[in-house]
């Protein structure tokens, strides 16, 4: 996590660790609450259990805590693409990308239903980076870049509709290989690549359900 | 409908209406769903507040009343698949009359997404998709699809490509590649992807062909 190596952090660095980590807890638990009250800085203490003076020991505003509390759905999605662009089969990273995404949606679904509540949509930028090296490989559903960009944005909504839609479904098998053809087929046009990056879904779904 | 039966006050009634329900849409557009109000409306389509309130009860009625043309469109297909003998071949026929209607216009679809409106409305998509459920659960079972999520899937990514393409000539490319988005909102199995696609775009060529030889046809 952080440069300091082995050595452990100190105690008042854990204890601030913890206090953050509960409000952002708090932030998401109060998103997801059936009928949602309008967050403020005095309900998240009150609801971490901490004085609203720590809370903005933390965060200069609702907004703040808000985003902060949602870094984990964003960030999944821009290490991932990093990922997998940096593969050697793009192909392949995609469907690495995908298969983390929808892991991660069916086993901690809060904190991505949490940013829908708070207006937050799966942003195009990185995916429009994949969709901008498929046209240099010429593989891409795109010959220019209005075209990326619009492939782009279609598989930041679809991710998008998917959270919205199979978060209360149980997990079933067949999700991240269907999930994978929804959102491939927003990138990529040849039938033979499509199913070359749905098996890679499937490869990585495999191996995620057994670590 | 015959213009000459249609007395003047009727005339004027009908043509206010008109103006309303564009202004409605044109607001809808320009400043989003909270911008609309009767006020905003009448002021638009240059007529009394009070004359909004002798077309329409509400503010959502006005919303309503904008899509209605396209909630009349995917209610019919939704019909049409519900007593189909073959179901492939019916989605098929809509998703590639969807992706024309597409291209002669797009801005319907920008409409229900800027009203926050589904295409269907939500006691109808529960309505046929219930229905579906009936006529198609097994086989959707079979393919690992959740009834209640296919359908709702399919109609935000209708809206998706809307934003997106409307109003805009579609290759062959565009709408493969859009068909198959689509008919992977509800067939997992690669092979019956590929076989809705390819009838898709069998049933795309046809409508194209249709809208460019009407005269042919003698219409």
């Amino acid at each position: 996590m952080s440069d300091t190596g082995s050595s452990r952090p100190s105690r008042t660095e854990r204890r601030r660790q913890e206090t953050h980590d509960a409000l952002r807890d708090a932030v998401v638990d109060l998103l997801l609450l059936d009928e949602q009250p309008r967050l403020t800085s005095r309900l998240v203490a009150e609801k971490a259990d901490v004085a609203v003076g720590t809370f903005y020991n933390h965060f200069d505003s609702i907004e703040d805590a808000i985003e902060a509390s949602l870094i984990p759905f964003t960030e999944l999605i821009l290490t991932s693409a990093e990922d997998a662009l940096e593969m050697d089969d793009p192909i392949e990273g995609l469907g690495v990308l995908i298969a983390r995404f929808i892991h991660d949606l069916q086993t901690n679904p809060r904190p991505w239903v949490a940013a829908r509540r708070a207006g937050f949509t799966v942003q195009p930028v990185r995916e429009g980076l994949i969709a901008q090296r498929f046209i240099e490989l010429g593989i891409g559903v795109a010959d220019d870049r209005g075209a990326a960009r619009r492939a782009a944005t279609i598989t930041g909504r679809v991710m998008t509709i998917l959270i919205d839609e199979f978060t209360d479904d149980e997990a079933r098998p067949r999700l991240p290989e269907q999930a994978g053809r929804m959102i491939g087929a927003g990138l990529i046009t040849d039938p033979e690549a499509l199913e070359h990056m749905v098996a890679a879904v499937r490869d990585e779904t495999a191996r995620l359900n057994e670590g | 409908m015959d213009a000459k039966s249609e007395s003047r006050s009727e005339r004027r009634k009908r043509v206010t209406h008109a103006t309303l329900v564009d202004a409605t849409a044109e607001l809808l557009l320009e400043v989003g769903p909270h911008g609309v109000t009767s006020r905003s409306v009448a002021d638009r389509a240059d007529v009394a507040v009070g004359t909004f309130y002798n077309h329409f009860d509400s503010i959502d009625d006005a919303l309503e009343a904008v899509l209605a043309d396209t909630r009349e469109w995917a209610r019919s297909h939704a019909a049409r698949i519900l007593t189909a003998d073959n179901y492939q071949d019916a989605v098929s026929a809509w998703v590639a009359d969807f992706l024309r209607r597409l291209e002669a216009d797009g801005r319907e679809f920008r409409l229900a997404r800027a009203a926050g409106l589904p295409v269907l409305g939500n006691n109808e998509s529960a309505h046929i998709i219930a229905a579906m459920r009936d006529r198609w659960g097994s086989m959707w079972a079979d393919r690992g699809i959740k009834p209640g999520t296919a359908g709702p899937v399919m109609l935000r990514i209708m809206c998706l490509c809307g934003d997106l393409y409307g109003g805009q000539p579609m290759s062959e490319g565009t709408a493969e590649h859009l068909a198959r988005i689509l008919h992977a909102t509800n067939t997992n199995d690669a092979t019956s992807v590929d076989e809705q696609v390819r009838l898709t775009l069998a049933h795309w060529h046809r409508l194209g062909a249709r809208e460019t030889e009407p005269a042919a046809a003698g219409r």
